[in-house]
């Protein structure tokens, strides 16, 4: 933003002490500016426009670029505007995308939970949970990339300084839930595929693991849609 | 101070993330999680010296007692004796059958089944009658 003192600006002689102020700190006061201190005269205006100081200078390191938001929020364009609501609209969608991700994450974790324990942890072994299990996990992931691609996908129509808020909380909370996310679907794979191969060796050992991951997962995501719903 | 990211250092990171997430889905398909196929084909195996280790290694984590992971309850491979389990004979051809086809185990479509050598071990097997 720039603030331009033009001559005719200059020749309504304001008072002392509201020009002062707008006179950058370091400026050596000059003997055109006492004499316009001291001159009415309207006579003596020309020749003042030639001698004063240079008033045009910035407020701000640098000026607005072109595509940026101005921070009364406003678009500078409406391109910008569009992007702007584009993104907007990716956001909501990411929002109750997340919200049925966590939920469905939730129930993938009972569930499995449950599998664990019917396999594992002393139930008949009957396996009565793997494809409830299966299923769960598998729309879970699904509509978890669906969810992040909303977001990573999303234009970013003016750039956001990086900062400690609840933003940040939330993509160091979406960064542990993706990692968690892939981690289960190797490791539930593996698992699977090591069962499937009728292959009992670490069997439970890597369950277990799963087990703790898929938790942890959740928990990033409760961190993650906590912070923007509560 | 500000820190911002140009949109292609963004997209590069994205292709690097994505890169790596589909090079651990192929190097986890790729992975082999049976367990290795055996050595040595017996000419004349029997059931108790070759073919029940076999079995332990590839089946008997779902077809033994009690049935485990949806397998079905009447039919068991840790006992070979018509007199514990009805049928157990006349049933040896079916269950060489769906191996040798790769139908059994269920990951042997994906290349983790009891392996060449395993199969040619059970076919001898049948061949001789399948001994006890």
């Amino acid at each position: 933003m720039t603030l331009v003192a033009s001559g005719t600006a200059v020749a309504q002689v304001p008072q002392p002490s509201e020009s002062k102020p707008e006179l950058p700190a370091e400026a050596p006061p000059t003997a055109a500016e006492g004499s316009l201190q001291t001159s009415t005269a309207p006579t003596e205006t020309s020749h003042l426009d030639a001698q004063a100081p240079k008033l045009d200078f910035n407020f701000f390191d640098e000026p607005a670029k072109p595509g940026l938001l101005t921070p009364s929020g406003g678009a500078t364009d409406s391109g910008t505007a569009a992007l702007a609501h584009t993104r907007r609209h990716r956001l909501e969608v990411h929002q109750v995308l997340g919200l049925t991700t966590w939920g469905l994450m939730l129930a993938s974790c009972v569930v499995g939970q449950l599998n664990y324990n019917n396999l594992y942890g002393g139930g008949s072994g009957s396996g009565a949970y793997l494809m409830p299990h299966r299923i769960l996990t598998y729309s879970s992931a699904i509509l978890f990339g669906v969810t992040a691609g909303y977001a990573l996908f999303a234009p970013k129509p003016y750039a956001k300084p990086l900062k400690f808020d609840t933003g940040l909380i939330h993509r160091i909370a979406a960064i542990g839930a993706s990692a968690g996310m892939v981690a289960q679907m190797v490791l539930g794979f593996m698992t699977a595929r090591t069962a499937d191969a009728g292959n009992g060796d670490n069997l439970q050992k890597n369950a277990q693991l799963h087990g703790i991951i898929g938790w942890t997962t959740l928990g990033f995501m409760t961190v993650a849609g906590s912070v923007w719903v509560f | 101070m500000s820190m911002h990211l140009t949109s292609s250092k963004l997209n590069r990171r994205k292709a690097l993330r994505l890169g790596v997430l589909v090079c651990a889905m192929v190097g986890a398909f790729a992975c082999s999680f049976g367990k290795p196929d055996i050595a040595t084909v017996p000419d004349h195996p029997s059931y108790a010296t070759d073919v029940e280790p076999l079995l332990a290694d590839h089946c008997l984590l779902c077809h033994g007692y009690p049935a485990k992971r949806g397998a079905p309850g009447n039919f068991r491979l840790d006992v070979y004796d018509d007199n514990v389990v009805p049928g157990a004979h006349s049933e040896a051809s079916r269950f060489v059958r769906s191996v040798v086809d790769d139908k059994m185990p269920p990951a042997a479509a994906w290349g983790d089944g009891v392996g060449s050598n395993g199969k040619k071990l059970l076919q001898n097997w049948l061949a001789d009658g399948a001994p006890p």
